[in-house]
């Protein structure tokens, strides 16, 4: 079935047309929330959230943009207002943990258990590993932006449009993150995990 | 153009967002500058790797979202019966009424004192209902006119617990007649979560308002 008559019968309250319409999107709005949010934990309560607030104000959908960036843009509000309310919620733990007690123990990343691994599996391991900490140190802006145009494939009129920024931001947001994330890789040895072929030094870059 | 203003221009390059003029001056210095073809390749890798990153979403996306909207449609149409019931009772006077047959499959504290007869839902029907009526639907929109009572059709396999704390005489046919105020017919109606009802109004609801309460012979005492 088409899209849009998916969309016409999920307007009118066609459940299973909604669900279809679900399974089309979900793996690009997880994502996207996946990496605003930066954890899978958050980016599945706040995916749960855009697809609850999607059956409710489907209505408004007109068919005049692309159902896809309508959907991308009500994804990252509802990803920018879940930072908003985490950054607050920080904030304030940290206020009282300021003016009360002591705190037991920070908190702390528990790395699981390495197991033994084959060899060839042990370089693919480090070489995920090193783009996850990269994409972790990577600015939320820029990960969004990247998100969209690299694996969403949007023009940037398009990401303009979901993100509400101009055309020239996401085109230079677009090239500091690309930058960025070349250093975060080189730094992290991804490259020398990837090759055995060293990459040149650092080149100058704006 | 220098390595800089090269560097300036590779990602919009890799989007293809180059005007032909800075494409043509980006490939003529590409093509003497062996480190900006290296610093190239690098951001091609950075995007694969990145594009690379990509999570299945976990199974209970779906399965939460769904259930959640099934509930949610589920309520919302629950809540429009339940409100033409309240309307209804506001304008009733005092006490509704719930008759309650087909005494087989309903089990209530004290009901073991009473004997009763094992009597089917369409037996029972006959006796309460309008003898020509020939579906439970039927039935109901006669009594409805006849008797300018709300009648309310509720199908379910759940034994009403909502019943259990009212008061109720029985009738000579072994039905039983419940007492009941609007907050005893909210939890009755809350109590059927997954049933299918009909509501058969009157135009002008009459003082008293009757409702009759039909359970499947499926269901099974508690």
């Amino acid at each position: 079935m088409q899209q849009e008559e998916l969309i016409r019968r999920a307007q009118s309250g066609d459940e299973h047309a909604f669900e279809q319409l679900l399974l089309a999107h979900q793996k690009s709005v997880y994502n996207l929330c996946l990496r605003m949010t930066g954890n899978p934990d958050d980016a599945l309560d706040v995916s749960q959230e855009v697809f609850l607030r999607l059956w409710r104000s489907l209505g408004q959908y007109q068919f005049d943009a692309a159902f896809s960036t309508w959907l991308f843009r009500l994804t990252s509000n509802l990803c920018i207002d879940f930072l908003r309310t985490r950054k607050r919620k920080a904030h304030l733990s940290l206020t009282v943990m300021q003016s009360g007690e002591t705190e037991e123990t920070g908190e702390e990343y528990s790395v699981p258990d390495a197991a033994p691994l084959p060899e060839e599996q042990v370089l693919h391991a480090e070489k995920k590993q090193a783009v996850e900490r990269a994409m972790a140190s990577l600015p939320e802006d820029y990960r969004a932006v990247m998100q969209l145009r690299v694996v969403e494939e949007l023009s940037y009129e398009q990401i303009a449009e979901v993100l509400q920024i101009r055309i020239g931001t996401v085109k230079s947001r677009l090239a500091r993150a690309r930058m960025q994330l070349r250093k975060l890789l080189l730094d992290g040895n991804f490259f020398d995990a990837a090759s055995s072929e060293r990459m040149p030094e650092e080149v100058h870059v704006p | 153009m220098n390595c800089e203003q090269a560097a300036e221009l590779m990602s919009a390059m890799l989007d293809g967002e180059l005007t032909p003029q800075e494409q043509q001056a980006l490939s003529a210095h590409l093509a003497q500058c062996e480190q900006c073809r290296a610093l190239l390749e690098a951001l091609r890798a950075a995007d694969a790797a990145f594009k690379n990153e990509q999570s299945e979403p976990p199974a209970c996306l779906r399965e939460h979202v769904m259930a959640q909207i099934h509930r949610q449609s589920a309520q919302s149409k629950r809540r429009s019966v339940r409100n033409r019931v309240l309307g209804a009772l506001a304008v009733a006077a005092a006490a509704a009424f719930i008759l309650l047959s087909a005494l087989d499959v309903i089990h209530l504290p004290g009901m073991n004192e009473v004997s009763h007869a094992s009597v089917s839902v369409g037996q029972s029907m006959q006796d309460m209902l309008p003898q020509t009526a020939q579906t439970p639907e039927e039935a109901a929109q006669q009594l409805c006119r006849q008797s300018d009572c709300t009648v309310l059709l509720l199908y379910s396999d759940t034994v009403p617990q909502a019943l259990s704390a009212l008061s109720y005489e029985t009738r000579a046919d072994g039905s039983r007649l419940f007492c009941t105020d609007e907050a005893a017919l909210e939890r009755l109606l809350s109590a059927f979560d997954e049933a299918a009802w009909q509501l058969f109004a009157p135009e002008q609801p009459a003082q008293q308002t009757l409702y009759v309460l039909l359970l499947p012979a499926s269901a099974q005492p508690n």
